[in-house]
Parts: structure tokens; sequence; C-alpha cells
């Protein structure tokens, strides 16, 4: 099977040794994105609205270079740091998922390894 | 129809209803591996880094059975006790994977299944053709 990595420059570099994103055959395996921007700096305050809308910009913008897009999507897994937070990213998957409604695994975590994030997201994709 | 395979590794410890890794096509799947030994006793005390190069040295064997390398992971999920451990790990990932750079995700996690245990890797790798 045919493995491809994926790296976007205009994102922060990895905090680890790892990359944006693999494509594996027809599917893409993206990491788990934190709200930051370019630099790595913490995009939103303590905003978790805000927070998830820079998760999932930065999802779209690793998605489109592998090819891919939300609306293909097939597993998405979110890590919250307050699971209560929910019902707040709800309107804000809608809007970015539109028809589409992928797989999906919602739990709260104690601690995301950027201090003040308290989303992180990764996905699995079709590449079309 | 894609074909499923399911992957056991000798000397691997028996902690659940868990195969150590299951091939689906050209994809293999690692169940999340945690730094016991084959009797289910931990291994690295209470050394997050002597866990983690088990844990890995583990995925290598894992891997080799199924046919694959380091090189061939897609997708790492990494789970620590304290995720102020990641630092003291980082150098095994890059010693482990090489030039290699899968796509990760590393969360703190309140509890793993095996007292003591600070970390827990699976992965998802790519059988190569």
């Amino acid at each position: 099977m045919s493995r491809r990595e994926i790296r976007v420059e205009t994102l922060a570099e990895p905090i680890s040794h790892f990359t944006d994103a693999v494509v594996a055959g027809d599917f893409v395996y993206v990491s788990g994105i934190v709200p930051v921007d370019g630099d790595g700096q913490l995009v939103g305050g303590d905003d978790v609205v805000a927070q998830v809308r820079q998760v999932f910009e930065n999802m779209r913008v690793v998605l489109a270079a592998a090819g891919s897009g939300f609306e293909d999507v097939v597993k998405v897994t979110l890590f919250l740091t307050d699971i209560d937070d929910r019902p707040r990213i709800n309107p804000v998957r809608q809007e970015v998922f539109g028809a589409t409604r992928p797989a999906s695994t919602l739990v709260e975590v104690p601690r995301l390894a950027v201090d003040g994030a308290k989303v992180e997201i990764e996905c699995v994709a079709l590449v079309p | 129809m894609t074909s499923r395979s399911e992957i056991r590794v000798p000397g691997r410890p028996e902690l659940a209803h868990a195969a150590d890794a299951v091939r689906a096509g050209d994809l293999v799947f690692v169940a999340g591996i945690l730094p016991v030994d084959v009797d289910g006793d931990l291994v690295g005390g209470d050394d997050t880094v002597e866990q983690a190069r088990f844990v890995l040295d583990e995925l290598g064997r894992i891997l080799d059975t199924a046919g694959c390398a380091a090189s061939d992971v897609v997708k790492v999920s990494v789970y620590l006790l304290d995720v102020d451990d990641r630092p003291l790990i980082n150098p095994l990932r890059q010693a482990f994977f090489g030039s290699a750079r899968p796509a990760s995700t590393l969360v703190e996690v309140s509890g793993l299944a095996v007292p003591g245990a600070k970390v827990e890797i699976d992965a998802v790798a790519a059988v190569p053709t």
C-alpha cells in the first residue's frame, strides 16, 4: 500500500516527531489538531468555540493538502478537557460538516499537549 | 472483499479479549500496547522513558510480525498519564521512526488498564507493497 506524508508549511511545526497527516492508499490519517496558529500560539483564548473553529480551519487545510475535504471524513475523534463543552461546539460541527455525518467519538481528557488548549480533534478521511 | 487476519506475537501478554493487531486489507491496526511483560507484570518501574522504550520495542515486534517496519506506520496514538512526560519520550520516537513521520495524536488520560503504567501506544500501519 502506498504511504505519503503530508506536511503543510503554513501550519505550526509539529511539536514532536510526527507530521500533519499521512495518506495510506485511499485513506488519509490526520494528526490530532490543536487550536494554534502558524507560529504555534494558542488561538481563541479560553473560548472553546473560537478554539474549535481554529481546529477545523487547520483541519480543512490539512485535508485539502491531501486532496480530501470535510465531506470525505469517515471518522472523527474529539478530545475535550471539559465534557460540558460538547453542546457549545455542536453548532460548529454542523456548520463544518453540513450534510455529511462522519462516525465520531468524543471523550474528556484531563490535559492536552498544548497549554490552554481545550479541544483536540483528529480524523480519518477518504481521498476521493 | 477486504481480507481480515488477526496477528498474535509470541511473548505478548493476554490482557483482554483482543489480538496484538488485526490486518484488514493492506492496513494493520495495532492494539494499544502497555509496558507489561508476558506475565502481565509492569516493565520499567515508574520510569516513563523505560516504559516507553519497552512499548516501542513491542510495537516493533508486532509490526515485524505483520510484515511492516516502523517507517510503514501511518498513525500513532500516545496516551500518557502525565502529559508533561511528552518531552521525555520524544527522543525515543525519533529513534524509533527515523526519517519517517507518522500522523500522531497525544493526549493525557486519567487512568490506564494496568496499575503503574504511564504510557500506552497504538498504531495503524500500511503493509508495504
